[in-house]
């Protein structure tokens, strides 16, 4: 059914990418921001569109004429006849056919989309790279799977080579950055059991207890149901109920099944965590002496707010050579810089660190030995003080297909930072190692404005710089999230070629980073749960897509 | 598929009637073109005065809204003796609105692609175009032109001769040979004819809706009176419309159709002082029109002419207001559309005026309250606004706005009609 026709005049030239058409003044047509629509020329052209703003308009000039109108400004007129209205709705091409860069040359029909339709646009991706994304709405009665139709990913632009991690941005408190961040890891999972490729997914936990029940699923779909509407009622929004089992429905029929996958779940903590019961079997882990390498010790030390001095990084660098993999604890490095241990060099006013060659000014050792002493009272949670070795996660202990949550919360920033700064460095070097088990890594990470804040360098931005630009060819991807992306570094943000924005504040979106937005920025603060905002790179345009809540999350 | 007018039209300029092009532009002067507003003067009886609440309570009389539009446009000229004469192409649109639930939707249209040339000059200026009769069915005096209109097929008109028959029963002159070289004249002509079509077409239209929905109230854009003399033109059912020759045809056409004429360049001689009172509720002074006046704003004495200020409230808001009359709007009631007693159908334009005058006058008579009833509506139909020029806004209903909107919009443009010659249309 034509609903609307392409307008082209001089107040609304048509582009490429972008032209408005008007629609039906008919209530049934149901046509908001976000909507797919098809808009054809008589010769076989086809753009697939998104709905990116709308206007309703007349013809009356201002606000003078209607007011007169209405039987000067009499407020009880009801005039014989209505104002004729005219909704108009702007276009943001996604699929063009023939594929070209010129402007629709006519005033073609305007219709919904249907499931062939946006088929078109999943023909962008080879069906072997096609990983499911989230959903576009094209019908209007969403509780019918039907109307929920896939919108993928292309694999090589996510995990790589092509391309690789995503940026998720969104206000805190709202559940959306983790839990979409999940539902593309299972969408992935299941991806790779298809392309037999061994994935595995590491989840960091920062925040309450967002994957602390990932192991918690739902026997059955039947009763995946019940769970569904049981958690829609007890959030008071019983309407949201079908429309999540339309979308796992659909997300079912496009083979992702968490429920039938039954992806493995491993779990690694701290000792003393009080969340250990919420979890199944989970592993300590926790970090020795010669279980880091120089950059842990880097990025635990030094931070863009306490930065280090030359002469701290010559001592660290010296003493690590001398004394890694020599059995030796984070006591016996705080004893060795204590300055009672010093040993001094005479005639002058340098010291030497007990089995280190060279010679400092006699307050650098002191100095190194209060950071030292300093993150040790603050990282008693995952390090080993006494022994040189503790229980380190390491590459061996990640399973294909399997999820792997990092228990991170409450832990301070700087049990985060070693924590977070050796688990990546891990699997780095297991993606290296010759006969790896493991393909593919994707590492989720929220509040990466922590890891990786725009400003000043630090030695744990610095590996996560390393990893994002290097992600591509080591096959690790990042998903990185954060309330705030204009307090992310530029590179980490600029290396994720897929974005996605859900609700955010007015403010954040004044930043100039948001422009590739174009007019949908102004639809983030409108957002609502479970719909966000993907900008990949094999399609032209952003597009609003919807997710279902994940099924753990509804667990009664 | 269809052949387009235009294509059919581009194959007889070409090829037949060896035409030159005219350049593609947009000269304002070629557009449809808009009367001015002027004044005149004449005796007119006044048959009653109505006080009308200024907001009245009741429903909406009107369903249908009837319009016309037209764009003519010189497309293409030709050497006779080398003279060069234009000829002219005139798109001509009439259709109506419906409105339900306080909704104006499209209700019909018919459209007409006319090519305007004097053809019998030119075949007496030189015998042979005697063979280059242009193609399509020719819109002439022997009538049966809305059925021409109706069949979609190019049209013709010769503007050489009238559409109306003499007393000797053929069509007069309009342009002789020799006129040719007045290209003026010729112009002037066709534009005319143009109009004179766009009238037809309207009967044509109501005459549609008189027949399909018969108790419905139609207002029209325009006088009532002007069209009424095409009748025998636009299909031999209607012959009689015109001089009321057959009063029983015009009561079943006249009984459900008023007018709203927005430029009102006829008023009566005694003056208009009271329907340009600024009193709160406005009076409306009925006057019934002593001679016919054969002026674009015709006037007869069938009709009833109502005055209003039609939005007096916006006068003062208005500082491009030239005058008080410009807001003046006159709502033409036909004589059957108040005095609907089918027993006066053969017999209606008998009726004395001062019989009128007293049925009018009594309250409780149904041609009194008829009339009311008719006037309550109008009144209500002052809101909304409709978007437009300053003096329109002023005495333009909306429906009729909205109606003109829409069959505007729907007219080819000046370019596609004058590119004729240079380019296929699809």
């Amino acid at each position: 059914m034509t609903i609307g026709r392409v307008v082209i005049t001089q107040k609304e030239p048509a582009k490429p990418y972008e032209f408005w058409c008007w629609l039906k003044n008919d209530p049934s047509v149901n046509v908001e921001v976000g909507t797919i629509l098809i808009a054809e020329g008589d010769s076989g052209e086809k753009a697939l569109a998104l709905v990116e703003d709308m206007q309703s308009t007349s013809a009356a000039s201002d606000h003078l004429l209607d007011f007169y109108g209405s039987g000067y400004g009499n407020p009880d007129i009801d005039p014989p006849t209505r104002p004729t209205l005219i909704r108009l709705a702007k276009l943001r091409a996604l699929y063009r056919e023939p594929s070209t860069a010129s402007p629709p040359t006519g005033r073609w029909r305007v219709r919904f989309a249907q499931a062939a339709d946006v088929n078109l646009l999943a023909q962008r991706i080879p069906e072997r790279y096609r990983v499911l994304a989230g959903f576009l709405r094209v019908g209007s009665d969403e509780t019918d799977p039907g109307s929920w139709l896939p919108v993928f990913a292309h694999a090589q632009f996510l995990l790589g080579p092509e391309g690789a991690h995503v940026n998720i941005t969104g206000a805190t408190g709202l559940a959306t950055k983790s839990s979409y961040a999940l539902f593309l890891s299972y969408a992935v999972l299941s991806w790779a059991k298809k392309a037999e490729e061994n994935v595995a997914v590491v989840l960091f936990n920062v925040k309450r207890r967002d994957f602390l029940s990932l192991h918690q699923l739902p026997e059955d779909w039947d009763e995946a149901d019940q769970w569904c509407h049981q958690w829609a009622a007890s959030i008071g929004e019983t309407n949201l109920a079908s429309r999540v089992q339309a979308m796992w429905k659909q997300a079912k029929e496009q083979g992702v099944d968490p429920i039938a996958h039954k992806f493995p779940v491993r779990y690694f903590t701290y000792q003393g965590d009080p969340d250990r019961s919420s979890m199944q079997n989970p592993q300590i882990y926790s970090y020795g002496f010669d279980d880091l390498e120089r950059g842990d010790f880097e990025a635990a030390l030094f931070t863009a707010a306490y930065s280090s001095t030359d002469p701290q990084v010559i001592l660290l660098t010296a003493y690590l050579d001398a004394k890694l993999g020599q059995g030796t604890s984070f006591q016996t490095m705080e004893q060795d810089l204590d300055r009672r241990n010093l040993i001094k060099v005479s005639g002058s006013n340098e010291v030497q660190v007990r089995g280190v060659s060279g010679s400092w000014m006699s307050g650098v050792p002191p100095a190194l030995g209060r950071r030292l002493s300093g993150f040790l009272s603050r990282a008693s949670h995952v390090v080993e003080k006494n022994q040189p070795h503790g229980q380190p996660f390491s590459f061996s202990a990640l399973v294909p297909y399997g999820l792997h949550v990092i228990q991170l919360y409450r832990l301070t920033e700087e049990e985060k930072r070693l924590a977070v700064n050796a688990v990546i460095r891990k699997i780095s070097q297991g993606l290296e190692g010759p006969d790896r088990h493991i393909d593919r890594v994707l590492v989720i990470a929220d509040e990466l404005n922590k890891y990786a804040p725009s400003g000043a360098m630090s030695p744990m931005k610095e590996q996560i710089i390393d990893v994002v630009a290097r992600g591509r060819d080591l096959q690790l991807t990042l998903i990185g999230a954060q309330q705030f992306a204009s307090q992310v570094d530029d590179q980490v943000y600029g290396n994720s070629e897929t974005k996605v924005v859900g609700y955010s504040d007015e403010s954040e979106l004044t930043n100039s980073i948001y422009k590739y937005l174009v007019d949908l920025r102004a639809q983030v603060p409108n957002l609502k749960k479970g719909q966000l905002i993907l900008r990949h790179p094999v399609y032209p345009s952003p597009l609003i897509f919807w997710f279902p809540t994940p099924l753990h999350e509804m667990k009664p | 598929m269809a052949t387009d007018p235009l294509d059919l039209l581009r194959g007889y300029l070409l090829d037949n009637a060896g035409a030159s092009p005219l350049p593609p532009s947009d000269l304002p002067e070629e557009r449809a073109p808009d009367l001015p507003t002027a004044t005149s003067s004449s005796p007119a009886q006044e048959m009653a005065r109505l006080e009308i609440d200024p907001f009245p309570e009741g429903s909406a009389l009107f369903r249908f809204f009837v319009d016309g539009v037209q764009r003519t446009v010189p497309v293409a000229e030709i050497l006779v003796n080398k003279v060069r004469v234009p000829l002219h192409l005139s798109h001509l649109i009439v259709g109506a609105m419906e409105r339900a639930d306080r909704e104006l939707r499209p209700f019909k249209v018919r459209e007409a692609l006319v090519l305007l040339l004097p053809y019998q000059a030119l075949q007496v200026a030189d015998s042979a175009w005697s063979s280059r009769r242009p193609p399509g069915r020719e819109l002439g005096s022997a009538g049966r032109i809305y059925e021409a209109v109706q069949s979609g097929k190019l049209l013709y008109s010769d503007t050489s001769l009238t559409l109306r028959l003499g007393s000797d029963g053929r069509p007069g002159i309009l342009l002789q040979a020799g006129d040719l070289i007045r290209t003026g004249e010729v112009r002037r002509k066709a534009l005319d004819r143009a109009k004179e079509l766009l009238r037809i077409m309207e009967i044509g239209i109501l005459w549609e809706l008189r027949q399909e929905c018969p108790e419905n109230w139609i207002l029209l854009d325009g006088p009532v009176a002007p069209p009424l003399k095409y009748g025998r033109l636009v299909a031999p059912a209607l012959q009689g419309l015109e001089e009321i020759a057959r009063p029983d045809i015009a009561f079943d056409f006249l009984r459900r159709v008023v007018g709203a004429v927005k430029r009102v360049q006829i008023v009566p001689q005694s003056g208009l002082e009271v329907a340009l009172s600024s009193d709160k509720r406005p009076v409306l002074p009925i006057y019934r029109f002593g001679e016919v006046i054969e002026e674009d704003d015709a006037v007869t004495k069938e009709i009833l002419s109502a005055f209003l200020w039609l939005r007096r409230e916006l006068a003062g808001e208005i500082s491009a207001l030239w005058s008080t009359v410009s807001g003046l709007a006159r709502i033409d009631i036909p004589i059957p559309a108040v005095f609907d007693d089918p027993a006066r159908r053969n017999g209606w334009n008998t009726l004395d005026e001062r019989d009128i005058t007293d049925l009018l006058a009594d309250r409780s008579s149904a041609e009194r309250q008829r009339l009311e009833e008719i006037l309550r509506s109008i009144v209500t139909e002052r809101w909304p606004v409709p978007a437009s020029t300053v003096t329109r806004m002023l005495v333009e209903l909306f429906p009729i706005a909205e109606t003109e909107l829409w069959l505007t919009a729907q007219l080819r443009t000046v370019y596609e009609m004058r590119s004729v010659f240079s380019f296929s249309h699809q």
